[in-house]
């Protein structure tokens, strides 16, 4: 059973149709490059997969339960978890604060009652987790920060950290090498390689194509909303097809 | 056919009173980006301008101009200047909570500088009342109708035509996407700005010198009813186009008046719901016009260049400093405890536990503005609720006070379970409004009713009785103990509430409701039950204060309380269930205090521009005036310490411990 599979997923808005039929699917530990010109639809992909948008036809399912009527949230507590190419931080909480809510919200759902009660505060193993977290992302030294106050690097890694805080089994991670420096995308590389061999499944939207071959087993190819190659990253970057929609070579 | 004209007709000019207010509302809200809740207190302090210079003969014509022209402009500069453009155009709460300092804040003034007296309505400033000018098939048309509806149209058709086609129009839909781009065209979006806020602010003071002569008193009331109805109109225009607005108004205008035509005289329907039919179209609009729950967010390509906002965490105190005020503070307050218990005269002690009940209602905006950012407008009607509930109970079923008031909290949150419900999806201004609204059909509506609010004598709400314990003696004491005791048990609750799950997955959804559901919190569910206890804290709170105030009336728990008390939890700080208790103390003691000054200012009219004022530094400190202050401090005997601060971890240890 794959961890992750996309059946003929679809998105229209008004006349334009940006998602058209994609099909992909997702193994334990496996990492999947999806790539494609801007404008693709790959963001719309990772929208329809995390439930933040509807779509117009097609169904998502994670490890064999279909989610296509479950609510983004719930998505989330089944163990899907995303970062965003528009950054999604709370400015004014600290880096640790991130992880600590985060973990919180996997609790369930009897929030109210548990604070009332109150063991709504992170407890000793949560705090311990997210410090552990926090130095695998290289952000240990970060943690007291709030995170107004940080680069658009350091943010996108502090959203990393808050997506594999929860030990999530599928990761969408959406540009996370962009505004990083050549330090922190190396770091970001290695994790992604960590978690991959841990048996995470990772979907990474992403332009710089060093990091995909790094970290991805496979590329999918997006353009114009339909996928026009699947294949080890290798072989699809080498593909006629990927190129000229890359590089804007006359079809 | 010709009866169904006779009431239409005279609906026209009615509802282009509501229009010219709604054009104001989507005029400000187009060229500034302002929602502008104070749009009405304008308008009032224009009228109010007028009505005194004419009172003084100056004559109708030089007190309009003088009104409109010279002392509206200039209010909307100083607005402008003072307020809002210290205010960075992405921050929605600032904003809103400015105008809501304005909407408390201007009306407060205008008393001050007037005395605390009823002005008469002033003559109408063009024609008048009692002249008929012509007859549109066989129904009399007066002078007062007649230029409304032409200034009306004047107005739609010249400021339409501004913002479509000229480039101050132009200049100033710019400034409100992203003034720094428009910087970046070599435009100052400073002065762009400031012009917008004078020609709305002319607008509201033709509107309100218009208007004055249509209302037996000049009174603040009636331009904030005038004012939520234009926001129906205005929120049929999704606030875009301004003759939509000019259009939705007259056909309410018309709708009521055949309404009105039809009614059976004399019944509910004519006396109480029909006023109330626009505030029912609005919180339906709300709930079905996606546009509207978008309300005032920017998308200032921008606005990542403004530096990052104050952080709400306070800065780590070094652990020499949070020792030694772990063992100060508690003294302090113990030190106040025993002397409110021992000397303190009971005139005092009365105010004491007057703040105290306060701060119960205070707890409740703590929960939803503190925690969930949102800004509730109708948190006193939710203690009026508890009052009444628990007065019924207890006078007319004999229900021992302390159940009753606890009923009442009870009926109270299940009335913001119902508030709640349409609310599910709004957040923001959609929010504010929907419960200002809510706020104005309890005033209107249910308050007035005798089986809720009670006979119009008032409504008794006995001290309790506790077993053996009566509270109900001559000294205050012992109903202080009880507050007390009853703030020190919610608050804990709340406190608990706040710093847990909750508290943080309401943070964590009002600084980015994408990555909060992202990371699985549920926030339909969350908001609605901290609404619901939030509500129910407030009725708590509202049968307490009664039964110190031993009789309630619904003139104790208006939109207008509702909106005061927002605007000084805000200020005070409504993070923290510590500043609901300096809230509501403060409060009490500076209403007491400033009745020792000259009988002509009134003490709830300085305390509440004083607050009012205070609002107005949330954009800059969002974390309040108290809080502040206490920054301050702790970094300046922290400078005395000199120590590095503690670790995160020791700060979360040190959090658990308190």
């Amino acid at each position: 059973m794959s961890r992750l599979e996309v059946r003929s997923l679809s998105k229209r808005f008004g006349g334009l149709l940006a998602v058209d039929g994609v099909s992909f699917s997702v193994e334990v530990g496996e990492c999947v490059g999806l790539i494609g010109p801007n404008g693709a639809g790959k963001t719309t992909v990772f929208s329809l997969i995390a439930g933040e948008r509807e779509p117009t036809g097609g169904s998502v399912v994670l490890e064999g339960r279909s989610l296509d009527r479950l609510a983004a949230f719930r998505r989330a507590r089944l163990g899907l978890a995303r970062t965003y190419q528009r950054l999604e931080v709370f400015p004014d909480m600290t880096v640790l604060d991130h992880l600590l809510v985060a973990q919180l919200a996997h609790r369930g759902s009897t929030g109210v009652i548990r604070d009332l009660l109150g063991r709504g505060r992170p407890t000793q193993t949560e705090i311990g987790r997210a410090t552990d977290v926090l130095d695998q992302v290289g952000l240990a030294d970060e943690a007291d920060r709030v995170v107004a106050s940080l680069s658009l690097g350091t943010c996108r890694l502090v959203e990393l950290a808050r997506a594999l805080v929860t030990s999530p089994s599928l990761l969408l991670a959406d540009e996370p090498s962009s505004g990083l420096d050549a330090e922190e995308s190396a770091r970001l590389g290695e994790v992604l390689v960590r978690q991959r061999e841990a048996g995470l499944a990772i979907v990474v939207v992403e332009h710089d194509l060093d990091v995909v071959a790094q970290v991805c087993d496979r590329a999918v190819v997006m353009d114009l909303g339909r996928v026009i190659a699947d294949a080890p990253v290798a072989e699809a970057l080498a593909d006629p097809a990927v190129r000229s929609a890359y590089l804007g070579v006359a079809r | 056919m010709s009866q169904a004209l006779s009431y239409a007709l005279p609906g026209i000019p009615y509802g282009c009173t509501f229009a010219l207010v709604a054009i104001g509302l989507v005029l400000s809200y187009q060229s500034t980006g302002v929602f502008n809740f104070a749009f009405g207190a304008q308008a009032y302090v224009a009228a109010m301008a007028y009505s005194v210079m004419v009172r003084h003969g100056l004559g109708r014509g030089l007190s309009g101009v003088l009104a409109i022209v010279v002392l509206s402009p200039l209010l909307g500069l100083g607005i402008d200047r003072l307020v809002f453009s210290r205010i960075s155009p992405g921050n929605v709460a600032a904003k809103t909570i400015a105008a809501l300092g304005l909407m408390v804040g201007l009306p407060a003034a205008v008393t001050i500088a007037l005395g605390p007296v009823q002005e008469a309505s002033p003559p109408s400033l063009l024609f008048d009342v009692n002249t008929v000018v012509l007859r549109v098939a066989g129904t009399p048309v007066d002078g007062v109708q007649l230029a409304t509806v032409v200034l009306t149209l004047l107005v739609v058709v010249g400021l339409s035509a501004m913002m479509r086609f000229s480039l101050l129009g132009l200049e100033m839909r710019a400034a409100v996407e992203s003034p720094r781009l428009l910087r970046l065209q070599g435009v100052s979006s400073r002065r762009v700005t400031s012009v917008a806020w004078i020609v709305s602010s002319s607008l509201a003071g033709l509107a309100g010198v218009l208007l004055a002569p249509r209302y037996a008193t000049v009174s603040i009331d009636n331009y904030t009813v005038l004012l939520v109805a234009a926001i129906a109109a205005a929120a049929i225009a999704s606030l875009d186009s301004m003759g939509i607005a000019a259009l939705a108004s007259i056909a309410m205008g018309v709708m009521m008046g055949l309404a009105t035509g039809y009614a059976p005289a004399g019944s509910v329907w004519s006396t109480g719901l029909l006023a109330a039919i626009p505030f029912f179209l609005l919180l339906i609009l709300l709930a079905v016009n996606p546009k509207l729950r978008r309300l005032g967010q920017s998308a200032d390509p921008l606005a990542g260049v403004d530096p990052p906002g104050v952080p709400i965490l306070a800065p780590p105190r070094s652990p020499v400093l949070d020792r030694s005020l772990r063992i100060v503070g508690p003294g302090v307050l113990l030190l106040g405890i025993v002397s409110v218990l021992t000397w303190v005269p009971s005139s005092w002690v009365f105010v004491v536990t007057a703040g105290l009940g306060l701060s119960l209602i205070f707890l409740s905006i703590t929960m939803i503005t503190g925690a969930a950012g949102q800004v509730s407008l109708c948190q006193a009607t939710f203690a009026g609720v508890g009052a009444f509930t628990a007065g019924q109970l207890a006078t007319n079923s004999g229900v021992p006070v302390v159940v009753a008031a606890v009923a009442g909290g009870l009926v109270a949150a299940g009335a913001g379970l119902v508030a709640a419900l349409p609310a599910l999806r709004l957040r923001g201004l959609a929010l504010s409004l929907s419960t200002l609204t809510l706020a104005l059909l309890a005033d209107a509506i249910a308050f007035p009713t005798a089986w809720i609010g009670g006979p119009p004598s008032g409504l008794t709400v006995p001290r309790p009785t506790l077993g053996p314990i009566s509270f109900a003696t001559d000294s205050t004491r012992p109903f202080f103990v009880l507050v007390l005791a009853i703030v020190v048990i919610v608050g804990f609750f709340v406190r608990r509430l706040l710093r847990g799950a909750t508290g943080r997955g309401l943070d964590a959804w009002r600084q980015s409701p994408l990555a909060s559901a992202g990371l699985g919190y549920s926030p339909n569910r969350t908001k609605v039950v901290i609404f619901a206890l939030s509500a129910g804290v407030a009725g708590l709170g509202g049968g307490l204060w009664g039964s110190l105030l031993q009789v309630v009336s619904p003139a104790d728990f208006t939109y207008a309380d509702s909106l005061l008390f927002v605007v000084i939890v805000i200020t005070v700080g409504a993070r923290s269930v510590a500043g609901a208790v300096e809230a509501g103390i403060g409060f009490a003691l500076l209403t007491h205090l400033a009745g020792y000054l000259p009988n002509r200012i009134s003490p709830s009219s300085i305390v509440a521009l004083a607050f009012s004022i205070g609002a107005f530094t949330y954009a800059a400190h969002p974390e309040g005036v108290v809080e502040q202050l206490r920054r301050h401090a702790t970094v300046l005997a922290d400078s005395g310490v000199r120590r590095m601060g503690p670790t995160s971890l020791e700060v979360i240890a040190g959090r658990s411990k308190r």
